[in-house]
């Protein structure tokens, strides 16, 4: 009794919560809750498979630094959720020493920094009696360095208020209306959804990633290219936002909507309009950048396979809205 | 005559524990009833399931005669729910969260007697305002809006005077007492505030362990209420024992 007391006054008490919560969700809420840590580690894995295939990787210290910046943003938007909760959630009124709420911070990030470096070794592992030792090893160690210092970097940046968040929320509109995306017999179900994505976007978690991007870029880079690099990675950074935002406001929806008459086989059609209507501007974009690139269509095919398969987990829900 | 609500031998399960056992249970129209009983007894997940919002194990559910499982959407017609503070939109106006739920029965636009009544409720002038900047009371009046919307025969309301103030909350028993009155609903309540089942109800239910232990109909309402040394509180520790 008395450890626990001691332990509660040592870290924030919802590690005592998320420990007792973690083994009762399932595989399939795990990953709905996990999935962006997921695509992190895979690239980190396929950029290593990457590394040991091609000839000339010149490229691989910058994808390296870009997942790096990937994996601060990704841990300092989780830990921005989490003092969100801690501060406005149950958790408000509790008297948590702030300094265990800190020390919390850093673990967790200690946490993830760890996981990432281990994560990022099982699939080079399988190319280890085919390749030679010390490429093998140079690749995993940017990899697993660029996810870990990612992870542990995110414990400096310091953790927005809430209260900002709260205020974004009632106050944000965007600035172009579109209330032909509303259908008639289920009005204000687009708008519900742009302001989430609105809202999210507005976050500024993403802009880390497009910051980090530009910051990297060579000197001898020309406006065309810096432009229609910083397109397509935001491009695929706002359509990540899109899904997600679309499939939650759609779940919501019909958690709303469950006791009402509504045409669930319509009501799925139109959760589509808004996210449909996203991706149809995110491919135009992006042409813009293939041009500007001047890339082959190879590359834009494996770019927009890239895109699609980042919304996989916010699609496959968005298909499983309004069902009887 | 159809009972506006005929339940037979519902069953609920939850995660290996039995919410409902085989519940029946019949309303007929012009009732205004109460379902009360300890916390955890199953009256929200018998309004859930009545609504839709929950699929039952066993039984059937029929709502002014229609199948709610072979005709989901045709029975829905049938009722309206009053929506819980929590799960309403944050990011929508009362206003868009009204026309939302009047396009779902296929009104064209928000029917006058809900702006009449949110006039009423004192909730007209925040209707252009987002639901997240709404109190509780707020939130609970635009739920009970929703729930009235199209004029349902059965409205099915969850501890819906919960946080109202007083002015309001009369204006809403009121109202409820006058559609009951008429014929135009039936209500079926689920609270802990034994004054609104006292003296506002036709029909009060006490449930226990999912299954109702009294049924208390007009006649002993009358009775209780005629007699000041007896009170529906006295009435249930005693079916209680």
């Amino acid at each position: 009794m008395r450890s626990n007391i001691a332990m509660s006054l040592r870290w924030h008490p919802w590690l005592d919560e998320a420990r007792l919560s973690a083994p009762r969700l399932g595989v399939r809420a795990c990953a709905q809750i996990l999935w962006p840590e997921i695509l992190l580690v895979l690239a980190g894995n396929g950029l290593i498979a990457g590394h040991l295939a091609a000839a000339t990787p010149w490229w691989f210290p910058l994808v390296c630094a870009v997942l790096g910046v990937a994996s601060l943003a990704l841990t300092q938007q989780r830990l921005a959720q989490l003092t969100a909760q801690w501060q406005s959630g149950w958790w408000a009124a509790a008297a948590i020493p702030s300094i265990a709420a800190a020390r919390t911070r850093w673990l967790l990030c200690l946490l993830a920094a760890l996981a990432g470096a281990l994560l990022s070794l099982p699939l080079p592992l399988l190319f280890s009696p085919f390749t030679d030792g010390d490429r093998l090893a140079r690749s995993c160690g940017l990899v697993a360095a660029a996810l870990a210092g990612g992870a542990l970097a995110a414990g400096f940046w310091p953790t927005q208020p809430t209260r900002r968040h709260a205020k974004l929320h009632l106050l944000r509109t965007p600035l172009l209306p579109l209330p032909g995306l509303d259908a008639r017999d289920l009005p204000t179900l687009a708008t519900w959804q742009r302001r989430e994505t609105m809202q999210r976007w507005r976050r500024g978690s993403q802009f880390g990633l497009l910051g980090g991007m530009l910051a990297m870029l060579p000197s001898g880079t020309s406006t065309a290219a810096a432009i229609g690099l910083l397109l397509l990675v935001g491009t695929i950074a706002w359509l990540t936002v899109v899904m997600a935002a679309c499939a939650d406001v759609a779940d919501a929806a019909a958690r709303l909507l469950a006791a009402t008459p509504v045409a669930m086989r319509r009501a799925r059609r139109h959760a589509w309009r808004y996210p449909a209507f996203s991706l149809a501007c995110a491919s135009l974009w992006m042409l813009v950048a293939v041009v500007l690139l001047n890339a082959s269509m190879l590359l834009a095919a494996g770019w927009l396979l890239v895109v699609m398969a980042s919304s996989v987990p916010a699609m496959w829900r968005l298909s499983r809205v309004f069902v009887t | 005559m159809i009972p506006l609500l005929d339940i037979h031998g519902l069953r609920i399960d939850y995660a290996g524990h039995c919410a409902l056992p085989a519940l029946d249970l019949a309303i007929e129209h012009g009732q205004f009833v109460t379902l009360i009983g300890p916390n955890g007894c199953g009256k929200t997940s018998l309004l859930r399931a009545i609504a839709g919002a929950l699929r039952p194990n066993a039984g059937a559910i029929h709502i002014n005669g229609i199948d709610a499982h072979a005709h989901p959407t045709e029975a829905r017609r049938q009722l309206g729910y009053a929506v819980e503070p929590d799960a309403l939109p944050t990011l929508l106006t009362g206003r868009e969260c009204l026309a939302l739920f009047a396009a779902t029965r296929t009104l064209a636009s928000i029917p006058p007697t809900s702006l009449e009544l949110a006039d009423q409720l004192e909730l007209a002038g925040r209707l252009d305002r987002r639901i997240g900047s709404y109190s509780l009371g707020m939130k609970q009046k635009l739920g009970l809006l929703l729930g009235l919307l199209g004029e349902p025969p059965l409205l099915l309301l969850d501890e819906s005077f919960n946080g109202l103030d007083p002015r309001s909350a009369l204006t809403a028993k009121r109202h409820l007492d006058d559609r009951v009155s008429t014929g135009r609903c039936s209500v079926l309540l689920a609270t802990h505030a034994l004054d609104i089942a006292e003296r506002h109800a036709t029909r009060i239910l006490l449930m226990v362990d999912g299954r109702l232990r009294h049924d208390w109909h007009q006649s002993e309402l009358d009775a209780l209420r005629s007699e000041p040394s007896r009170s529906l509180e006295q009435a249930m520790a005693d079916a209680l024992d």
